[in-house]
């Protein structure tokens, strides 16, 4: 399922580069649970970053790849396969000129609004015209009332053709423009994508292969592969609803099914809720539209004050206008993943907000989160350190039955040798960026056969009072 | 000889809930009625879910929270103290005979502080000004750090070493009673065992109490001589580490004792369901107690466990407030008894 080659992991720091992880190779094969277990440092969490392509800015993959199903999801940043990636001149200029078009004609149509469009497009198609079809040469320009102060006029009251021609042509040029930018903001805005890699495409062919390993990678990621992190509540947007982040991941990944089963059981694909703004936003059209009306009703003008009124009146009959719409597709499927979890009233708490919930539902959703977008592979990046032993124990059993009954791979990143002796099929021991070993979670435990294993399984207190055995760890790898 | 350095009594304490107007409209018992002796010289461990009460009791027992009712009193060499009858100047001085460890070390030092001021300061607030640097140097030596640390800032340290600071100011003032509040929890299993080490080593050498609270019940099992189990604010069962752990009696304690990993895999699992209920009690609602009918969340997960040949208890179950009955002279725990 995920195969890890010789990955190498270097983080720049001002002290130095750190080898964060020194050629590490893993197997994980279809419907397992495999355990990464080591210290703090050891690089389970940075192995599993770099799986993903999520590492931060000062990370880099230095070298080997990473395969899902033999697919070559994250390789060194180098190159390696003779695809130029766009250099850095290239990319240089393609952003002075990305800027270049925003200030000089997004920006006034954002701000001035589209009738900029006049200006910027029928305006010189306009002036093209009339320079084409009457020879300045002769005419004097005395333009009517309608372009008075809008045609381009010469110093003497006239321009030389090759003067009208050339100043048309920029309009003109800046009019095709502003309408491309316009369109590609209309019709494929796709937020996915930057508009900078949009227009980088047409400059700079050679990022394309980036730009669509970019998108395959954001396919994989939360789609393929589901990641759990350490601690719920940070990892849970605090002011979205659980339905809200739930639905993010199957608009993102699963939108397919959605509308196939909107067609289906005819339902509308996302809203189902009536119209209804937030309450802060609600008070502030009341009171802008009260004071606005009874304004134009005290300078004697009511019938300015009316539209306000209506939309007073609107709010207040909103109820009788709208109809109750049955649940939408989108609602079906948020609680079809959370009841997977096995959460009770899955529709009281699609409905509440992350800190409502107590820590092993928040887990639990964060489980369901993982899973919406089917996956095929879940990262679970230490699920139980936050948790007591008790709900660990709900939680590494909800993990298993999970696994069980989709048959997917588990890879469960710990530091806690029991979660793994419980839950894992197979187990690879980390120590300073390196597997020291792996193998059955069997023989790992009864009879391991690397020092640094042994010294783990020794640090565990057991019953007795017998001193324990340590050793000092070192795990700084700064070159 | 031995003693109790430490006896409490019917110790409560509810925190008040409010509504929006300001009026009390219930409480949160976040201890309910606790009773501990804690004998000298050895390891007291307090054990339970987060929520249960422990950090409360820890916090009354240096009166950082002031009790509802009940007793503490605190005895050493010098005689009996009455904890809870204390004034604020008393009390200062009384708090050099508890020491405590908190969980996260990183949080529990200044970072804008020198080691040498961070273990300073507790001498130099309670007037030990002479010889401060070699009685700093001491207290490093005994954690096993030493003189070049002095001059370092908190974030120069591995989490173990943190630690070790943390506990070198605990033990600044001499304390009788060390409170340890999960003091291995954010650190790695080979660096815990240096610190359990290290505060078994400690112990030997001072003649220290400790009260060590924690959720992991294998550094429990190690580290401690006599036990409670706390669930809800109540003590559900106290016995030595060796009885508790042969022999649990409620419930709640077996389901723990299972619950925790092990290499183990033939062990007999006893899982818990259903979520933890809200301690919170409000005054209008009759009888004040939980309550015990199954709820939609157990009835689904009994659901989905059920043919597995899994043993399961349901949190509803334990809602009901029994009597703490004696099985043996050492051992408490809060069962019904069966009248056949």
């Amino acid at each position: 399922m995920l195969e890890i080659e010789n990955l190498k992991t270097n983080f720049n720091t001002y002290d130095g580069v750190v080898k964060a992880l020194d050629g590490v190779n893993l197997k994980i094969k279809d419907g397992e649970i495999f355990g990464l277990v080591g210290e703090t440092g050891s690089g389970k969490s940075v192995t599993c970053y770099s799986a993903l392509k999520l590492l931060p800015k000062a990370g880099e993959i230095v070298d080997g790849t990473v395969k899902l199903n033999g697919e070559i999801i994250a390789s060194s940043d180098k190159v390696t396969d003779g695809t130029n990636y766009a250099s850095f001149s290239s990319r240089f200029v393609a952003q002075i000129i990305d800027s270049l078009i925003i200030f000089l004609f997004v920006l006034p149509i954002l701000i001035y609004g589209t009738e900029m469009l006049f200006f910027t497009v029928i305006l010189p198609v306009l002036n093209l015209l009339y320079y084409v079809y009457f020879d300045s040469s002769k005419y004097k320009a005395t333009p009517g009332k309608m372009f008075k102060g809008l045609v381009i006029i010469g110093p003497n009251g006239r321009l030389t053709p090759y003067e009208a021609l050339l100043r048309s042509l920029l309009k003109i040029l800046s009019g095709i423009f502003t309408l491309g930018i316009i369109f590609s903001l209309i019709f494929f805005s796709d937020k996915r994508e930057g508009f900078h890699d949009r227009f980088c495409k047409s400059h700079v062919t050679s990022q394309s292969k980036q730009v669509k390993d970019d998108r395959r990678i954001r396919e994989i990621r939360g789609g393929e592969v589901g990641i759990i992190f350490q601690d719920p509540l940070s990892a849970l947007n605090p002011v979205m609803k659980v339905n809200e982040q739930i639905g993010e991941v199957l608009r993102l990944h699963r939108e397919e099914e959605l509308r196939s089963l909107s067609e289906i059981e005819k339902i509308s694909l996302y809203s189902s809720k009536k119209f209804t703004l937030s309450p802060g936003v609600e008070f502030t059209i009341w009171a802008f539209c009260l004071s606005f009306f009874s304004l134009f009703t005290m300078i004697g003008q009511f019938s300015f004050g009316l539209p306000f009124l209506t939309i007073i009146f609107l709010f207040l009959i909103r109820d009788f206008l709208q109809k109750d719409n049955p649940e939408s597709a989108l609602d079906i499927m948020v609680l079809d993943s959370l009841s997977k979890v096995k959460l009770p009233n899955p529709k009281q708490i699609a409905e509440s907000y992350p800190h409502e919930l107590s820590g092993g539902m928040q887990q639990r959703v964060m489980i369901a989160m993982a899973l919406a977008g089917n996956a095929k592979m879940l990262i679970a990046d230490e699920p139980t350190t936050a948790l007591d032993v008790t709900i660990q124990a709900q939680i590494l059993q909800l993990i298993k039955d999970i696994q069980k009954e989709n048959g997917m791979s588990v890879l469960l990143i710990t530091h806690d040798l029991g979660v793994v002796a419980e839950t894992c099929d197979r187990v690879a021991v980390m120590q300073s960026g390196k597997i020291v070993e792996e193998s059955t979670v069997d023989k790992i435990f009864s009879n391991p056969d690397h020092p640094y294993t042994k010294s783990l399984l020794d640090a565990i207190p057991k019953g007795g009072k017998k001193r324990l055995i340590t050793k000092e760890s070192n795990m700084e790898v700064v070159s | 000889m031995s003693y109790n350095i430490l006896e409490i009594n019917g110790l409560r304490k509810h925190f008040p809930v409010k509504n929006s107007w300001g009026s009390e409209i219930g409480s949160v018992k976040a201890l309910d009625g606790v009773n501990l002796k804690i004998e000298q010289g050895k390891t007291f461990g307090i054990v339970g879910e987060s929520g249960c009460g422990k950090t409360t009791l820890m916090r009354s027992l240096l009166r950082l929270v002031e009790p509802t009712s009940g007793s503490i009193s605190f005895n050493d060499e010098s005689g009996f103290t009455d904890l809870l009858g204390l004034k604020s100047r008393e009390l200062r001085k009384f708090r050099k005979s508890i020491g405590v460890v908190f969980q996260d070390p990183m949080g529990a030092l200044n970072p804008r502080m020198l080691i040498k001021d961070i273990i300073g300061e507790p001498l130099v607030i309670h007037g030990q000004t002479k010889n401060i640097i070699d009685r700093v140097v001491e207290l490093l030596e005994n954690v096993g750090l030493g003189k070049e640390h002095l001059y370092r800032y908190p974030h120069e340290f591995s989490g173990g070493q943190r630690q070790r600071i943390v506990i070198a100011r605990a033990l600044a003032l001499e304390p009788r009673l060390l409170i340890l509040d999960e003091p291995t929890s954010a650190l790695d299993v080979s660096v815990q065992a240096q610190i359990l080490n290290l505060l078994n080593d400690l112990q030997k050498k001072y003649d220290l109490t400790y009260i060590f609270i924690s959720h992991d019940l294998s550094v429990i099992e190690y580290m401690c001589d006599r036990l409670v189990v706390m669930y809800l604010g109540r003590v559900v069962e106290k016995a030595d580490t060796e009885e508790l752990f042969s022999n649990p009696q409620h419930p709640y304690t077996k389901a723990l004792l299972s619950a925790t990993p092990s290499f183990d895999k033939k062990k007999e699992k006893i899982m818990i369901l259903g979520d933890v209920p809200s301690p919170i009690s409000y005054h209008d609602k009759e009888g004040n107690e939980l309550a015990t009918e199954l709820t939609e969340q157990e009835k689904l997960e009994i659901k989905s466990i059920e043919g597995k040949g899994i043993d399961y208890i349901v949190r509803s179950s334990l809602n009901e407030v029994l009597p703490l009955i004696r099985i043996s002279d050492t051992h408490y725990a809060r069962i019904r008894i069966l009248n056949d």
